[in-house]
């Protein structure tokens, strides 16, 4: 099943593999600072997580994806399966029951990792799929109900920001393979509509709070709009060259909330000003230019499609996570992936560029992985 | 459905090609809203970075500040009238404070402070709170002893006047933020005060943590953040003579009020000033408020006789008349208009002089009307009359001159010997020094210089003359007649052995403002004087308000006269013409050895009686007054301290 193939290596995507190894590091050393002052704890969890995350990255990379593809719904069936258990048995933490308490390195969060099956799935759909785009709006029935299972057990947990991810992730996708402008209009339109009891009926007062509050932080400067505020504070006041490692005022005396976790690129931005917060931020855009380019020189649908989902994950990430720190976005609960503290978002990552890393190796060998493939 | 029979290759190829295209489309995306990302941190850290950078600052750094290190006053001698001491304060670090109601309870049998305040603010939300500043230091001793989490002490500076009431008005005071609100205190505020420290107090999200006291102290020049020091004309040494001489004048005759002031005739610089009751700036609390004016600059009176002066001055100048001409006096009563002018003693034909000297009243209003109504008003504003003096010190009066259109036969009359016309005190010295420096009106000052706290000179007040007044023949011959009044007229007490003096009494009517017209029974009684006449080195105004043992100027402002210069000349080390065989002046002693009294007392052949061992504090008699034949001079000492 995995192939030890000499020219496999050769195909290895080196290049994304160590500048996902040395973002990991910047996040790690960022994460140290973060923690410093608290007694390094979550530093340590997550450097145990990476460790994790890159052993899964290269262990992942050398399985064909024609058997991910092969096994995708049953991926897809088993993370269902976990959501369900977790919204039964799940550890309630800040009144989302979202987690499972795994031994002693602490809890995972089936939500994060249920972004990759829904990637695979979509793919998978759309693989078999030999329709021409535009697809029309009965053609999008099908990839909206698998989108739309896990995400109302995400929602029921609820995860906002996940399920948020999630929506990005697979309209995305779905945007991708073209929709018919005419369906496309209908649904923006019939969105639309639906947001006004959305807005009154199914989002929380908090998160109302949150919405509101984005719009004008200064509403309500102690409580919601604090975090926007305080994050915003911290980023101006790093400057163009920082105040240096474990020097920031806001991050070290706890002015920054979250700071370890969704807030985490407030504490960079703090310490390293504007220039290492740029340095980052390219560093993460090349990881994802890389990924967009193995999607690019996909040849065929369902490999193109997987890196292209996880190229939209890594982004929309990003933008959510860097808007959200910089005050351009509200404040959601959608972690800067493999830079925020947090084991299941980190392996989320490791996971989705493993793949990326299989794709990306396999695309020059067709036929020693057709080979495989046939037998 | 055509399509989907073709072959999987050829389907797969083709539909591939177009999201190669794509692929590139949503890189561009990508970069635009990576871009957007990037715009906005931009935006955050180099565009609008100082507007973060403050608010962060202030978010972390408490911004307590410590009172200023204010500027010294200094004397003509650099003796420290207004200096600093460090005196700790008190604050409460709320978010340290386990038990507010506890430490509410100690700290309050300690400091002058409500249980229920320290409570409220030992239990605040903030993270530094004062309790009491500038705390005496044997209450901070025993606070400190009982080391209570959460209460922390800052040194501070405190404004001290070492030498308690001495020149009181004239300093003024600062209230307890270090502002001053009286007197040179008030006028140099913007001098004097320093720049506050502001204390760097560093706290977290949750308001822990605060740097203690060294930290403060360590980062704060000294010499960059205290205040300008003020250095004045006053002579503290004279100041303490003019204020014990006054006092003591002031309680024989049983008066209410009075004021010196004191200067040197030939500069325009002052060289004491007081206002008595004295209020002392330490504890300026405990005075009524009418105690803190600074008299001979606010207090404005009808100086009645002492005018008298001013008015023969301007007829001389005018030479319309001189020291001989005649004046009928008309016994004692003479009507102008509808009132009538009376003289205390009925005299006939005087000369010029002797209507000075006397102080006659009837002369007086006929000098004022040769001189004529518009004259003698030009002369008054010449003399400084009317306006105020632009001397440094705040509640500076001027006075009222009436203009000379409003001026009838019965005020030319009154105002001649001085009703109908209020002046300062400072006015009066000011104008005399005029007569006593040979003509020149002085500007009159009490800055002498303002020094930067590294000792560099900002500032330097030099003598101006405003104007000249008069001639030196009239100065002249206003030398003579001065030293007749006190020769042989109503200024006799104010004699002093061994130096000619000249002056002019005067014992003026107090307005009533309640009924019109004047009181009966009171008077304020004044002495305006100089000596030596040949060549003056002080010219004083002493005026006494309501005493009740005697009223006449004569008796009661010239004998307080006499006993401040005096003593004011020997400490200047004027030498007498002809000193009497056989009296001493007592030197000051203070500070001296046994050892040194001794040899001194040997070399005088003074006897002297020593108490106690170490160093002088106390001698009897005082430094200035005479040491009679015969006398014992007590001295006592004291272990250095």
């Amino acid at each position: 099943m995995i192939m030890f193939d000499r020219r496999l290596l050769v195909g290895f995507g080196w290049s994304l593999f160590f500048m996902t190894i040395a973002f990991s590091c910047i996040a790690l050393l960022n994460l140290y600072s973060a923690s410093y002052e608290t007694g390094l704890a979550s530093f340590k969890k997550q450097l145990v997580w990476v460790g994790i995350g890159i052993v899964a990255m290269i262990l992942i990379s050398f399985i064909n994806y024609r058997l991910l593809k092969r096994y995708s719904l049953y991926i897809y069936g088993l993370s269902i399966l976990l959501l369900i258990y977790v919204l039964f048995f799940g550890k309630t933490v800040s009144g989302s029951s979202s987690w499972i308490q795994i031994g002693s390195l602490g809890t995972i969060q089936p939500s994060e990792f249920v972004k990759i099956p829904i990637i695979l799935a979509l793919s998978r759909l759309y693989d078999n799929d030999y329709q021409q785009s535009p697809y029309g709006f009965l053609d999008l029935i099908k990839p909206a109900a698998l989108v739309a299972l896990p995400l109302a057990l995400v929602m029921m947990q609820p995860d906002l920001g996940t399920a948020l991810t999630i929506i990005l992730i697979s309209g995305s996708m779905v945007l991708f393979m073209g929709v018919r402008k005419r369906s496309l209009a209908f649904i923006l339109i019939a969105l639309l509509a639906l947001s006004y009891p959305a807005w009154n009926f199914f989002l929380k007062p908090y998160q109302k709070d949150r919405i509101k509050t984005f719009l004008d932080p200064s509403r309500d400067p102690l409580d919601a709009g604090y975090n926007a505020i305080q994050s915003q504070i911290a980023v101006g006041s790093g400057r163009i060259i920082g105040k240096g490692f474990k020097a920031g005022s806001q991050s070290q005396l706890r002015f920054i909330p979250a700071q370890q976790t969704d807030f985490a690129f407030s504490v960079l931005a703090e310490e390293w000003g504007f220039l290492g917060g740029i340095f980052a931020l390219l560093l993460y855009f090349m990881i994802i230019l890389w990924i967009l380019d193995t999607s690019g020189r996909s040849r065929d649908k369902f490999s193109m499609l997987v890196s292209f989902g996880i190229a939209a994950m890594f982004f929309w990430h990003a933008l959510v996570n860097v808007g959200m720190v910089v005050g351009l976005l509200p404040v959601t609960g959608v972690p800067l992936l493999i830079f925020s503290y947090g084991g299941s978002s980190t392996l989320t990552a490791f996971i989705g560029v493993g793949v990326v890393l299989g794709i990306r190796m396999r695309k020059f060998s067709m036929s020693a992985g057709d080979a495989i493939d046939l037998k | 459905m055509k399509k989907k029979k073709s072959s999987k290759r050829i389907s797969l190829g083709r539909d591939l090609n177009r999201p190669r295209w794509r692929v590139c489309f949503v890189g561009v995306l990508l970069l635009v809203l990576f871009a957007s990302v990037s715009f906005k941190a931009l935006e955050l850290q180099v565009l609008d970075r100082e507007r973060a950078f403050k608010i962060a600052k202030k978010q972390h750094h408490g911004s307590s500040k410590l009172l200023p290190r204010r500027g010294k006053i200094l004397d003509r001698n650099l003796k420290e009238l207004a200096v600093n001491v460090d005196v700790k304060s008190v604050y409460v670090n709320p978010r340290d404070v386990k038990n507010p109601v506890d430490i509410s309870k100690t700290i309050s049998k300690h400091i002058d402070v409500s249980q229920k305040t320290v409570l409220s603010r030992a239990s605040s939300k903030r993270s530094f709170v004062w309790l009491k500043r500038l705390v005496d230091p044997d209450v901070t001793e025993t606070l400190e002893e009982l080391d209570l989490e959460g209460v922390g002490f800052i040194e501070e500076p405190k404004r001290i006047y070492p030498n308690g009431h001495l020149l009181g008005q004239v300093l003024g005071f600062t209230n307890i933020d270090s502002n001053g609100i009286e007197g040179i205190e008030y006028r140099f505020d913007d001098l004097l005060i320093g720049t506050p420290r502001n204390i760097t107090l560093k706290r977290d999200a949750f308001g822990r943590k605060i740097i203690q006291n060294p930290d403060i102290v360590q980062d704060f020049d000294e010499e960059k953040t205290t205040g300008h020091d003020i250095v004045l004309t006053i002579d503290s040494q004279i100041q303490h003579i003019v204020e014990r001489e006054l006092k003591e004048g002031i309680e024989t005759m049983n008066a209410e009020k009075g004021m010196a002031i004191l200067m040197n005739p030939e500069t325009g610089e002052v060289l004491a000033m007081a206002s008595y009751p004295f209020i002392d700036p330490n504890s300026y609390g405990k005075y009524p408020e009418a105690n803190r004016r600074n008299l001979p600059i606010w207090y404005t009176y009808e100086p009645g006789s002492t005018m008298k002066l001013f008015l023969a001055a301007s007829a001389l100048e005018e030479n319309k008349v001189n020291p001989d001409t005649l004046f009928d006096c008309e016994m004692g009563r003479r009507k102008v208009g509808s009132k009538v002018i009376k003289d205390v003693k009925p005299y006939g034909t005087l000369t010029f002089t002797d209507v000075v000297r006397v102080s006659s009243n009837i002369g007086a209003s006929k000098i004022g009307e040769l001189l004529g109504r518009d004259k003698y008003h030009s002369y008054l504003k010449k003399f400084g009359f009317g306006d105020k003096t632009g001397i440094d010190l705040p509640g500076e009066s001027g006075g009222k001159v009436l203009p000379p259109k409003k001026w009838g036969k019965i005020e030319l009359a009154t105002i001649s010997f001085g009703q109908g016309i209020s002046v300062t005190s400072l006015q009066l010295v000011t104008a005399l020094s005029a007569i006593a420096n040979g003509g020149y009106l002085m500007e009159p000052y009490i800055i002498k210089k303002i020094m930067g706290s590294d000792g560099t000179v900002i500032r330097e007040n030099r003598p101006e003359v405003r104007a000249r007044v008069l001639s030196y023949d009239t100065t002249y011959q206003m030398k003579l007649i001065t030293e007749k009044v006190v020769e042989e007229g109503t200024g006799k007490r104010a004699r002093i052995s061994g130096f000619s003096v000249g002056g002019k009494t005067g014992t003026a009517q107090i307005p009533d403002p309640r009924y019109g017209g004047y009181y009966k029974d009171r008077y304020i009684a004044s002495f305006i004087g100089f000596a030596p006449t040949d060549d003056p080195k002080l010219t004083m105004a002493v005026v006494v308000e309501a005493p009740r043992n005697k009223t006449h100027g004569g008796s009661v402002a010239a004998p307080i006269f006499k006993e401040i210069a005096e003593k004011v000349l020997f400490h200047m080390g004027v030498s007498p013409k002809n000193v009497y065989a056989g009296t001493k002046i007592m030197p000051d002693l203070s500070g001296m050895s046994v050892r040194d009294i001794l040899k001194w007392s040997e070399a005088e052949g003074v006897k002297v009686e020593v108490k106690g061992s170490g160093y002088v504090t106390d001698q009897d008699p005082s430094p200035g007054d005479f040491i009679q034949e015969g006398m014992v001079c007590s001295i006592e000492l004291q272990p250095k301290i």
